[in-house]
């Protein structure tokens, strides 16, 4: 892999998983902190499904999508009675327990993980490049932000816009709340799902440590940095996450060191944007 | 036998978590966010012992400076960040948001400082084993257990029998008629964040001499406490002491059915149940309220 091939992978991975957690965070206003789990959930069915039933990426990919779409549903379904903080903690509760379950399952083969999850075809043509996944996330990833900017008109979309202002008018109105979170947590699920599916067929190794608490929330940092309603603002701090740390190399600190500053910067970003954007007289709307 | 083990070793946890569970309630009665950035104190205490224990301050003065310092790195934290917050009368979530921010910047400035190495704490020389029937236990333990519940229960009894838990409890019911009855609620809210800091670091500082501490320790501690202060709810402090203390035990006997790696995944399998029940009320009332 090379350090270009790297940087390309590592920013349309990022892109995706932003763009997938701005679904639920920016268009609905639901703070989900589990989105690292369902990244995995992609990313270990590449890892069980590749050595034993298949070596086709493609298949992988199309299997891990609906898998994803029912969990993101399913934690919709829970989450979706609950109060904005209680979505917080219930979607931590989530993704704690999904850290449990990769670290102490013997499926997912603990703390060792799973190695050599290496596609060698793409939909029936055999290759054995490393290149594809990096082609396929850079192309979902825009699929993912042309989809979001074409569609951002569309009916579907300004109810989201009209449950994130104001739930009880969007009821009144008669669209079902319930039924419009688990469709965007099913979203989210999905296209999490498949940025974690690209991430294990290009690394070609997966373990818990890829998928912790930690990463949810720097996940939900990046989306909110972005702005109320705006996915391509997520792809721009998704973006700048990547960049950073490579700035930073050339500064000279070290790996374990820039992987802390990196989150010093976007924590301290989120607590001065949230703490800045609630001076605004209607700060209940900011988020 | 086993099971009586268990669950001394349950409680043993519990309390731990009952005294940075009561500090939270204290914060939470008096400013109604969820303050993620307590975790910080819970991780700050030890980390602090530890340093000045490095450059030659004996232990009992060490523990007493590092939760002196952490209360007052909590007090300040308040008085710059959450104050004018709550002032403005800003929403819970945007508070939660501002004290997770804090507790990412905080928790990876330890991280840097202490090469995120696990690091032990040896305050009270070699263990001594005591066994009382089939149950073993070490002093350390003991003395342990008789700190963070005699600090949980001076903590319920100040929120419950004084003057000062009157007025928290008033704030927590309605800030701006208790602030025109004479309360000076920032003050209130001031030594409640005090409070919470001082007591989470007590309950990091007991916890580290046991187990090995890390950087990132502080937020699953402070999730268990929050799920103790959820299910009783503000005001109610010594409850969420008692609460604490169950999930401590529930921690431990979960052993008796599954490995002890589940142990979490059990405590937030409870935090996750008990939302969703409680979310589902709602709509019950919400359904009757509109028929």
């Amino acid at each position: 892999m090379t350090y270009l091939d790297y940087l390309a992978f590592s920013v349309g991975f990022y892109v995706l998983l932003a763009v997938s957690l701005s679904f639920p965070a920016n268009l609905a206003g639901m703070m989900v902190v589990c989105q690292a789990a369902f990244c995995a959930i992609g990313a270990y069915t590449a890892g069980l499904l590749v050595p034993s039933l298949t070596h086709d990426g493609g298949w992988v990919l199309a299997a891990s999508i609906p898998l994803g779409g029912i969990v993101g549903a399913g934690a919709g379904l829970l989450i979706s009675r609950m109060r904005s903080e209680e979505v917080v903690l219930a979607t931590l509760g989530v993704q704690m327990i999904a850290s449990s379950l990769l670290l102490n399952s013997s499926i997912t083969q603990g703390p060792m993980g799973i190695p050599k999850v290496v596609a060698s075809s793409w939909l029936g043509f055999e290759t054995q490049s490393d290149l594809i996944p990096t082609l396929v996330c850079v192309a979902m990833a825009g699929g993912a932000m042309a989809l979001s900017v074409v569609g951002r008109r569309s009916r579907w979309t300004l109810s989201l816009h009209a449950m994130h202002d104001d739930p009880v008018l969007v009821e009144t109105m008669g669209h079902s709340a319930t039924s419009l979170k688990i469709q965007v947590m099913a979203l989210s699920g999905a296209v999490a799902a498949a940025a974690g599916t690209l991430y294990a067929l290009k690394i070609t190794y997966i373990g818990p440590s890829a998928f912790t608490v930690t990463e949810s929330i720097m996940l939900l940092t990046l989306v909110l940095l972005a702005g109320k309603y705006s996915t391509t603002g997520s792809a721009i701090t998704a973006t700048l996450f990547v960049l950073l740390p490579e700035a930073l190399r050339f500064v000279g600190f070290e790996s374990y060191v820039i992987a802390h500053v990196r989150q010093i910067v976007f924590g301290a970003c989120l607590g001065v944007y949230v703490a800045a954007r609630s001076r605004n007289a209607r700060s209940h709307m900011v988020l | 036998m086993r099971m009586a083990q268990l669950i001394a070793n349950g409680i043993f946890d519990g309390s731990l978590y009952a005294l940075l569970a009561v500090g939270f309630s204290v914060a939470f009665t008096a400013t109604l966010f969820y303050d993620m950035s307590i975790a910080v104190a819970y991780v700050g205490g030890p980390y602090g012992l530890l340093f000045l224990m490095s450059v030659g301050v004996p232990p009992v003065p060490a523990v007493g400076i590092s939760v002196v310092a952490v209360a007052l790195i909590g007090a300040g934290t308040h008085a710059a960040i959450y104050r004018p917050m709550l002032r403005r009368g800003v929403p819970g979530l945007s508070l939660m948001l501002v004290s997770l921010a804090v507790y990412i910047v905080a928790e990876n400035i330890l991280g840097i400082a202490t090469s995120d190495e696990r690091t032990p704490i040896m305050l009270l020389g070699p263990i001594r084993q005591l066994r009382l029937g089939g149950v073993t236990f070490t002093v350390t333990q003991l003395v342990l257990v008789a700190v963070a519940l005699a600090s949980a229960g001076a903590s319920a009894y100040l929120v419950r029998a004084t003057r000062l838990g009157e007025s928290l409890r008033a704030v927590c019911d309605d800030p701006e008629l208790a602030e025109a009855s004479g309360v000076d609620v920032s003050s209130l809210r001031l030594v409640a964040a005090t409070w919470a800091w001082a007591a989470a670091s007590i309950s990091g500082i007991c916890m580290a001499m046991v187990v090995d501490m890390r950087a990132t320790m502080g937020l699953t501690a402070l999730l268990v406490a929050i799920v103790s202060s959820l299910i009783v709810g503000p005001r109610r402090v010594m409850w969420v002491g008692f609460v604490a203390v169950a999930m401590g035990v529930l921690r431990h006997v979960a052993i008796w059915r599954v490995s002890s790696g589940w142990q979490e995944a059990v405590l937030f399998a409870v935090l996750l149940f008990y939302l969703v029940a409680r979310s589902a009320p709602r709509d019950h009332y919400e359904r009757s309220a509109s028929a």
